[in-house]
């Protein structure tokens, strides 16, 4: 019943892939066609030509050649022109279905579907369809969910219902709808005030990076030198105010990129509870859904960036098997939160990670390892300062004072580790869940249950032990590289009675962590 | 360091002779390129002889501690022990770190033997866990196996990640 026979993508995909190789060759095409024009250029005019039309072949041919199918309680993908390739995914190894849509694929009336493995971070361990019309897309997507729910056990018949839902007439509203949007009830959904606190205070600069970059690059390819070197000539370029109002456009220009991206990115962010799954679906212009199943989830991570604590705001992310860190919002279960909302959003959304996150209940590390952050942050600096002068002293044009450059950022450096200091702590509660924070210029909480912790680790050096601390790690399953916890220069009795209270033998049982005294005599392991 | 006595077991002493040919077989190219470094710049007239000498020496030397005595530090601060319940692993001799890794984590063990290890009769067992591998370098070929099939009975194999 839940099979699929053998199919292929819509025809749209031989136009989508061709447009995702011609991206990459943009530039060197603008410059072609700017810089073009001269005699000669026939011959390589028609040599491209035949590139393209050949290009046109193959990928039409590859098309033909890709088919996809639900049997045996598998996804079967069969691929390639001349090395034919399988993949067969198990459906209960199927972590997630996400459906994106970019406006391009709107135009041609499909939508992508990526189907993602627990295989690990890289994204060649996920299936990919680029080009499924809708109605394809949603048979799809309930036979693979209703194949894992057979493989699995038990299963709300909420995936029926998020079929049967999808229907809504794509433009018919003022955001494009993902397949099967609105199925499950709705948990919360950003406003626009919210959206744009968000791009406000995210700090990205990731975007404004890359418009800088390609501005630059584009300029350098296309501008000819000379008007460069006029420019650079009258001095404008060069006189102090110049140099500043370039800083502040760059700035200003950076922080409105920031908000502009922030809000294409989680424009309409909507999380649905859908039984036992969480649907994300958010994005502006290119709509995306995500499929997260609830039980699959690792752990609950709460950022507060720099210019969010003022505020006291936060993001909720959550680290799952499944997913990587390919693309910045992939973890993210709602971008922007009051602290204070946190536990309630996480009691409805996934009740096993609603541990209480206050500040007051976190125990710190004891005060003698204040200087151990404050100057392991710093020493960075003091370090590149003496290489520094040693390099200066050598070079014949270099004053050995110049290698102190470096020391003026060390107390930057101080500060970050006396802010690592100040946020450090955590909590063992009632329900055997660890919850630690850890700080400096990102302050991040995270709830992980006992039971997902897949390794703890006590680390000390010899300073360490010459003042009885120890550091604390664990490890959670993780796609990306967020899957760490650790917890710096606590003291060594705590750190110890931490590794012993989070393992297998221990029973669940409350610990109070009211300070560091009473703690270091944890009864627990004497 | 903890409260909790440190893990029990020690690797086979042969993993010493195995680390120190390995360390030779490490220091012996970085030496060569030390000298002939040394020996070119002398040549080119960039530092005098002495100078030269002393830092082909410091380089070689340093790269001799992989012989003597990392080895000896390194067996001597290395422990592990398989329980029931949980893999302990402790070693480093600068810095300690332990390691507890609950049975009912372990996805699958593996033993592994390099060319080198076959020559002494030695193998490493592998632990592998939903967030990464770990491993016991340098275990007598008999005592891997034993360890290796202990925590392959051991290890819950139900468990969803």
């Amino acid at each position: 019943m839940p099979d699929l026979s053998p199919r292929r993508q819509h025809p749209a995909w031989i136009f989508l892939s061709a447009i995702q190789q011609l991206r990459g060759m943009a530039i060197p095409l603008v410059v072609l066609l700017v810089g073009g024009g001269r005699r000669g250029d026939e011959a390589f005019l028609a040599l491209g030509g035949v590139a393209v039309l050949l290009g046109a072949v193959a990928r039409g041919l590859a098309w033909w050649r890709f088919r996809y199918e639900v049997s045996g309680g598998e996804l079967r993908v069969r691929s390639g022109l001349l090395a034919q390739r399988e993949r067969f995914v198990p459906l209960e190894r199927v972590q997630a279905v996400d459906v994106n849509e970019t406006p391009l694929q709107r135009l041609l009336g499909v939508v992508g579907l990526r189907v993602e493995t627990a295989a690990g971070g890289s994204a060649a361990s996920d299936v990919t369809l680029a080009a499924l019309s809708r109605a394809e897309a949603d048979l799809l997507r309930q036979r693979l969910a209703r194949g894992r729910a057979a493989a699995t056990g038990p299963a709300p018949d909420a995936v029926g219902a998020g079929a049967s839902d999808g229907t809504a007439a794509p433009g018919a509203l003022p955001l494009p709808v993902a397949a099967g949007e609105t199925a499950g009830e709705l948990i919360r959904r950003i406003t626009p005030g919210e959206l744009l606190l968000a791009g406000m205070t995210s700090g990205r600069i990731a975007p404004a990076l890359a418009v800088f970059s390609f501005a630059f690059q584009l300029a350098d390819d296309v501008v000819p030198d000379r008007w460069l070197e006029r420019l650079a000539m009258t001095g404008t370029l060069w006189s102090i105010r110049g140099v500043l109002t370039l800083v502040g456009v760059i700035a200003i220009g950076g922080w409105l990129l920031a908000i502009a991206s922030t809000a294409l990115t989680f424009g309409g962010f909507e999380l649905r509870r859908d039984g036992e799954r969480l649907q994300a679906s958010y994005g502006l212009l290119e709509r995306r859904r995500r499929s997260i199943p609830i039980g699959r989830i690792q752990a609950v991570s709460i950022g507060e960036g720099l210019l969010r604590q003022p505020l006291g705001l936060a993001a909720v992310r959550f680290e799952s098997a499944g997913y990587g860190t390919d693309t910045a919002e992939s973890g993210v279960l709602f971008p922007l939160l009051r602290r204070g909302e946190v536990p309630a959003f996480l009691a409805a959304a996934a009740p096993a990670f609603a541990a209480s996150i206050d500040p007051a209940g976190l125990a710190p590390p004891p005060p003698r390892a204040r200087g151990r952050y404050v100057v392991a942050d710093a020493l960075p600096f003091a370090t590149l300062a003496v290489v520094a002068v040693v390099v200066m002293v050598v070079v014949p044009w270099g004053r050995w004072w110049w290698g102190l450059a470096p020391l003026a950022l060390a107390p930057f450096g101080a500060v970050h580790g006396w802010f690592r200091f100040r946020d450090t702590g955590w909590a063992l509660d009632g329900a055997g869940r660890l919850v630690a924070r850890g700080g400096g210029v990102e302050r991040r909480t995270t709830i992980v249950p006992r039971r997902r912790l897949q390794r703890r680790s006590l680390v000390q050096n010899p300073l360490q032990r010459r003042a009885a601390l120890a550091t604390f790690g664990a490890a959670v399953a993780s796609g990306g590289g967020g899957g760490t916890i650790t917890l710096e220069h606590l003291d060594e009795g705590v750190a110890a009675g931490l590794v012993g209270q989070l393992g297998p033998a221990s029973a669940d049982q409350a610990v109070s962590p009211s300070g560091p005294t009473t703690e270091a005599a944890t009864p627990h392991l004497a | 360091m903890s409260t909790k006595p440190p893990p029990r077991d020690r690797l086979d002493p042969r993993a010493r002779t195995l680390w120190r040919l390995s360390g030779l077989l490490g220091a012996l190219p970085v030496a060569l390129v030390a000298v002939a470094v040394a020996a070119g710049l002398v040549r080119i007239a960039l530092v005098p002889t002495p100078v030269a000498a002393a830092i082909a020496l410091v380089v070689t030397l340093a790269a001799a501690v992989g012989i003597w005595p990392y080895p000896d530090l390194l067996w001597r601060h290395w422990r592990y022990e398989i329980g029931e319940a949980e893999v302990d692993l402790q070693r480093g001799w600068w810095t300690t770190t332990r390691t507890l890794i609950p049975m009912a984590r372990i996805q699958h063990v593996d033993t592994r033997r390099g060319p080198l290890q076959r020559r002494f009769g030695l193998a490493s067992v592998v632990l592998y866990t939903a967030a990464g591998a770990s491993e016991i370098p340098a275990l007598a070929d008999q005592v891997a196996a034993e360890a290796r099939d202990r925590i392959a009975r051991l290890a819950n194999v139900n468990d969803d990640l």
